[in-house]
């Protein structure tokens, strides 16, 4: 659609433009034809379908190795971006081949009257180069913007898709992406940081439950032991009660495993906690009041 | 019609083996994903192995049983025994020493420690293999109990003080000491008191202890392992010449000849049918040991399990080597998450028991065995004992692709 607009800018504009005023040059009316405009959409479909399977290649190789996985993945739209421009420069150039005069005339018409008339579509493309150029984050990265948290899935030229840990898929805006903070929980990396937050009485022996947390992050299949493991405890208040709330902080190896990684560190300490004695259901309860 | 059939034959032959080409670049480009099934041939690995040495004259079978080596079939280990007599003179010095010896399972520890004790003769020496996991607090003094012969010694304090009052010096080696961890919260215990134990008995004692790279790496990473032993020693990997070396050794003394057999495809190519015989046997010998060493990462037990698989004897004198056929290991790629978790703490451990895997991965009895008994049926893993262990055969690509995948790292 967006190519199709495109398309019938470039010969609106150049026609008007180009009859005005370069009379001596040649006659936008006389280069097209209907084989032209033929050639035109088959080398279109042509491109969209080479793209089409390159992408699906690059992420099926993608999903073959784990540790290229997010970068190929965030390759992808540059690559698609790039292959569009050079499919359609080198339709026209083959195609028409029109006098350069006339090529950027056409362009120039093309920016002013697509910045008219799709302002909000233009933010979000622009918005969608920035993305890509700047790469706050990649595709397969985990994200963060306002309420939402997944991984991404793709990076679209107007707007980026996020699947969420409970398998919705939410579709993003690329303007709201460069006006809005975003978190990213790894950089392009295949782990990351978990959290899992754990409350406690306010009297709890913290340097044995220290010990016990640490203990029970290195004992998790899903651990990264080459990024350190953190225990911080804060002193929070619940209904003038005050209880302490212990954050285990500990890498994943692959952030597809982050919430597996987060349900076991808890249930390992938790457990831990009980069996020791350290902490007792009637003080769980007191905590949580 | 007769005349028409070798044609056609022929254009079939060629059409299948371009086909067979093309699904070959197939395959290694990745294009295809198909569902490889996991060979009959992996879970009869041992079996063949087990079989075919048995089917060997008994001077033979002598030779190449899986134990650690006679003096006269040591092959040098150098740099590894210079590391050793380095630590045991600055011990003799009075200096604070422990050694760390880390080496994969059959890559010679244990053939080294004997040629460096055997040079050593005038120091008492108590030597021992943990065969199973001492991770406990009660487990670890009745190991020590039962090896230094004492009774009661229920605290480490009372362990020292035993050590330091002996008369004479002591080397004490601790083979397999990936068997004194379990990883579950309170695992490390055992651990733990070894380190009291080893920091304030060197006087008295040279530590010696020998660890897999797996779980050295794995310590190292949870409890700084590598701040207890002074000296870290890591076995080198055998290159294709010294594995040669190795398996032609053990047939010095005896007039025997080799041929190696080609196997019907190396037979067919036209390459090698145009080669005469002597030099046929010289690329045979050549490409063998070339895979060999490829297949056993340098390791000589599991040099030692491909050979034995191959050879057999033929006129009593001519000892037959047939050509090694390789695995399809793309079967690795389509494992589960559960199976690849399996084979992580298995390969963490060094083998588990049903009742340990079932601790570490905080399942029941009956889950534990639901996991391991079909791993165990299609061939990823063998249980020669009690416990469960990852196929030699598949060893080196599970490990790959575990690390590639982040499971070990």
């Amino acid at each position: 659609m967006k190519i199709t607009i495109l398309i019938f800018f470039l010969f609106f504009t150049s026609f008007s433009y180009a009859t005005q005023k370069e009379p001596d040059s040649i006659n936008f009316l006389e280069m097209i034809s209907i084989t032209k405009i033929l050639w035109t959409l088959l080398s279109l479909v042509l491109s969209y379908i080479f793209i089409t399977l390159f992408a699906k290649v690059l992420v099926f190789f993608a999903e073959k190795s784990s540790k290229l996985r997010i970068t190929i993945k965030g390759l992808i739209p540059i690559l698609r971006i790039v292959l569009w421009s050079i499919f359609i420069v080198l339709t026209i150039k083959i195609i028409y081949n029109p006098p350069i005069n006339m090529l950027m005339t056409a362009l120039a018409s093309i920016a002013i009257a697509v910045g008219f008339a799709t302002q909000d579509l233009l933010k979000n493309m622009f918005g969608g180069i920035m993305l890509l150029f700047d790469r706050p984050f990649k595709v397969g990265d985990k994200i963060q913007i306002g309420e939402n948290y997944g991984e991404v899935l793709a990076i679209n030229l107007t707007t980026t898709r996020v699947v969420t840990p409970d398998d919705s898929v939410v579709v993003i805006p690329n303007m709201e992406l460069t006006n809005t903070s975003v978190s990213n929980s790894n950089s392009g990396e295949l782990y990351c940081q978990v959290v899992a937050k754990i409350i406690l009485p306010i009297d709890v022996n913290t340097q044995k439950v220290r010990q016990i947390a640490i203990e029970s992050a290195q004992v998790s299949k899903y651990i990264y032991l080459n990024k350190p493991i953190a225990v911080i405890f804060t002193n929070k208040i619940n209904e003038n009660k005050p209880y302490l709330e212990m954050k285990l902080k500990a890498y994943v190896m692959d952030i597809r495993y982050e919430f597996h990684f987060q349900s076991d560190m808890t249930e390992i300490v938790l457990k831990e906690l009980l069996n020791q004695s350290i902490l007792h259901k009637q003080s769980i309860e007191v905590a949580t009041k | 019609m007769t005349q028409n059939e070798p044609t056609q034959s022929k254009k079939k032959t060629f059409l299948s083996y371009i086909q067979a080409k093309i699904d070959l670049l197939k395959k290694l480009i990745g294009i295809v994903d198909e569902k490889t099934p996991i060979s009959f041939k992996l879970s009869e690995f041992m079996q063949e192995v087990n079989s075919s040495l048995e089917n060997l004259p008994d001077e033979y079978k002598k030779n190449y049983e899986l134990k650690p080596v006679e003096d006269k079939f040591f092959v040098n280990k150098e740099s590894e025994i210079n590391a050793l007599e380095s630590s045991f003179s600055n011990w003799m010095k009075n200096r604070f020493v422990t050694c760390a010896i880390v080496g994969q399972k059959g890559s010679g520890v244990t053939s080294t420690l004997d040629f460096f004790l055997a040079q050593h003769p005038q120091v008492e020496t108590i030597r021992v293999e943990l065969k199973e996991k001492v991770y406990t607090k009660s487990k670890y003094f009745s190991f020590f109990n039962k090896l230094l012969n004492t009774e009661g010694i229920n605290t480490n304090k009372e362990l020292i003080e035993y050590l330091n009052k002996i008369e004479n010096e002591k080397i004490i080696v601790i083979e397999n000491l990936q068997h004194m961890f379990l990883k579950k919260v309170g695992g490390f215990e055992s651990m733990e008191l070894l380190y009291e134990l080893l920091s304030y008995t060197t006087k008295k004692v040279l530590w010696i202890g020998v660890f897999t790279p797996q779980t050295w790496n794995y310590l190292d990473k949870t409890i700084s392992i590598s701040n207890y032993f002074t000296s870290e020693i890591v076995m080198q990997e055998l290159d294709s010449q010294m594995i040669k070396d190795i398996m032609l050794k053990r047939l010095e003394n005896k007039s025997t000849e080799i041929e190696f057999i080609p196997n019907e495809e190396t037979s067919k190519a036209k390459t090698f049918q145009n080669l005469d015989k002597e030099k046929q046997q010289l690329d045979l010998e050549e490409n063998y040991f070339k895979i060999l060493h490829k297949l056993s990462n340098g390791n000589i037990s599991l040099a030692q399990l491909y050979w034995i698989r191959s050879i057999s004897i033929k006129d009593k004198n001519i000892l037959t080597v047939k050509e090694i056929d390789d695995f399809d290991y793309s079967f690795i790629k389509n494992l589960s998450s559960e199976v690849l978790f399996t084979l992580q703490a298995l390969i963490l451990h060094d083998g588990l028991t049903i009742k340990d895997f079932s601790a570490v991965m905080r399942e029941s009895a009956t889950e534990s065995r639901k996991i391991l008994m079909p791993m165990l049926e299609r061939g990823l893993l063998i249980q020669p004992h009690e416990k469960f262990n990852i196929n030699p055969a598949i060893y080196k690509q599970v490990f790959d692709y575990l690390s590639s995948k982040n499971f070990i790292h």
